[in-house]
């Protein structure tokens, strides 16, 4: 014992360099770099007003971007109501389109007091791949902080639990997935997007496909890769890949990407499957949190399923 | 005892990285600047080796809290910490140095200043950036980023460096 301690007081540098640095390690890799729990918690809100104030800074230089997108955006929203009221004034005995019930306590979308517009649209249903509806609240939020350099790449809004965020929402961009809420605090939420090599989700291609996992493999902030999918599964480039709704973050059915390209794995048994992503992650600005309501039910139904013993 | 500016600078590098250059990441992530790591190089050499892992131990801590990172940036300053006294030694003057000696060019020459400052930042990002790739298949695309960027930490260390550091008297 006494050789022990004079070894270790011969030597208390590198015993005090492994010890803080395994804390530190064993803190990094606790969840591959973001882990929960009150420190980030005390992060988000500590940091949320500067970067806030940074996000803004950056905006202006992105503004003729920004620009561009929004006039995409209001193109495909003028087509899709277009298109809606085409559809309600077909006469034709064929075509049936009921608009979703939109509940008469959703906040009309009025500029906040930095200017931002926001929405919440609660009582929405989606229908899902196979016609299943399924309740949905969204809230609309601004990107202030994105990562584009990491594996673990992360996005932090401009909104938190008191604009009705939750962890576990799915955040869409334009109509497509981009990530979940992974932590959140009064004013702001981390998010967790498709390209994080730590994370895998829940996809299929096509309505019909069989369920496999999506998995980033941290190159290009384009592209993911769908893996583990039979090789009896007829692909071709350009069929979309959508959200199975498994996991809860998304309704089934929310688009992901295309295919562009395929592959097999290393065991030779299953394809691998190189999909182009629906977001652009690079100019993401303005997002939707998707709530998809039953999901603490479910979960508490899943947790009820007998373990092994 | 440290003196005041040593603290001074520490900390003014440190929030400097927290508050601006952590957000100014250009070309996807290959130019990365990282100039918190001149905090920790400028602190006085010849002090005990542990001040040098606690220093980078705060310093990691205060990139942590400002990037939200979870402990990615204690493990790379606590271990910078811990190579700091080794990187002073392998350039030190046969007689050694004395406590609180400066590692400016001013004080050592622009060549020992370059030396230190460049095995200082490639130690930093080659962990950072190894650690943050997370797996073997992404470590040989992740120490690219490591060294490109240690070329932008180092141009910006420069001009700080001639910038402000202090100017010897004349007569």
């Amino acid at each position: 014992m006494r050789n022990l301690l004079l070894l270790i007081a011969r030597h208390h540098r590198l015993v005090l360099f492994v010890v803080l640095e395994a804390l530190a390690l064993g803190w990094y890799a606790s969840a591959n770099g973001h882990a929960r729990g009150a420190w980030i918690r005390m992060s988000l809100t500590a940091n949320g007003a500067w970067m806030e104030r940074v996000a803004r800074v950056k905006h202006i230089g992105d503004l003729a971007s920004s620009n561009d997108a929004l006039l995409k955006e209001n193109a495909e929203l003028r087509a899709a109501v277009l298109a809606r009221d085409a559809v309600l004034s077909d006469t034709s005995g064929w075509v049936v389109w009921e608009p979703p019930p939109v509940d008469t306590t959703a906040r009309a979308a009025v500029p906040d007091s930095a200017g931002v517009v926001r929405t919440a649209v609660s009582g929405q249903r989606a229908r899902g791949a196979r016609g299943i509806e399924v309740p949905l609240n969204v809230y609309s939020a601004r990107v202030i902080r994105a990562s584009d350099d990491r594996s673990a790449n992360y996005l932090i809004l401009d909104a938190g639990t008191e604009d009705g965020l939750a962890a576990g929402q799915g955040v869409m961009a334009l109509g497509a997935a981009v990530g979940r809420v992974h932590e959140v605090t009064g004013h702001y939420a981390l998010v967790l997007p498709l390209v994080h090599t730590g994370i895998e989700w829940s996809a299929r291609v096509g309505a019909d496909g069989p369920a496999a996992r999506l998995v980033w493999d941290g190159k290009s902030l384009g592209f993911t890769q769908l893996r583990d999918v039979p090789r009896s599964t007829v692909v071709a480039a350009g069929d979309t890949v959508l959200a199975t709704g498994f996991q809860g973050f998304f309704p089934a059915g929310t688009p992901i990407g295309t295919v562009i390209d395929e592959g097999v794995d290393r065991t030779g048994e299953f394809k691998v499957l190189k999909v182009k992503l629906f977001a652009d992650y690079r100019n993401l600005r303005y997002v939707e949190v998707i709530d998809v309501g039953d999901r603490d039910a479910l979960d508490a139904l899943g947790r009820r399923t007998p373990q092994p013993e | 005892m440290f003196p005041v500016y040593a603290f001074l600078r520490f900390f003014t590098a440190g929030i400097l990285q927290a508050l601006f250059f952590q957000h100014l990441v250009l070309a996807n992530g290959w130019l990365t600047p990282s100039i918190h790591v001149y905090g920790l190089a400028m602190l006085p050499l010849g002090r005990r080796p542990w001040v040098y892992l606690v220093a980078g131990g705060a310093m990691g801590l205060l990139q942590d809290f400002a990037a939200a990172s979870n402990g990615l940036y204690t493990a790379t300053c606590l271990a910078v910490g811990f190579l700091q006294p080794s990187i002073g030694r392998l350039l030190a003057p046969r007689e050694g140095y004395e406590a609180n000696t400066e590692p400016t060019a001013a004080a050592q020459g622009w060549t020992w200043f370059a030396v230190y400052m460049v095995l200082m930042v490639a130690a930093h990002n080659l962990i950072l950036f190894g650690l943050e790739a997370g797996r073997w298949g992404l470590l040989l695309r992740a120490e690219g980023k490591a060294l490109t960027s240690v070329a932008l930490t180092l141009g910006l260390v420069a001009l700080v460096h001639l910038l402000f550091q202090p100017r010897p008297r004349t007569r």
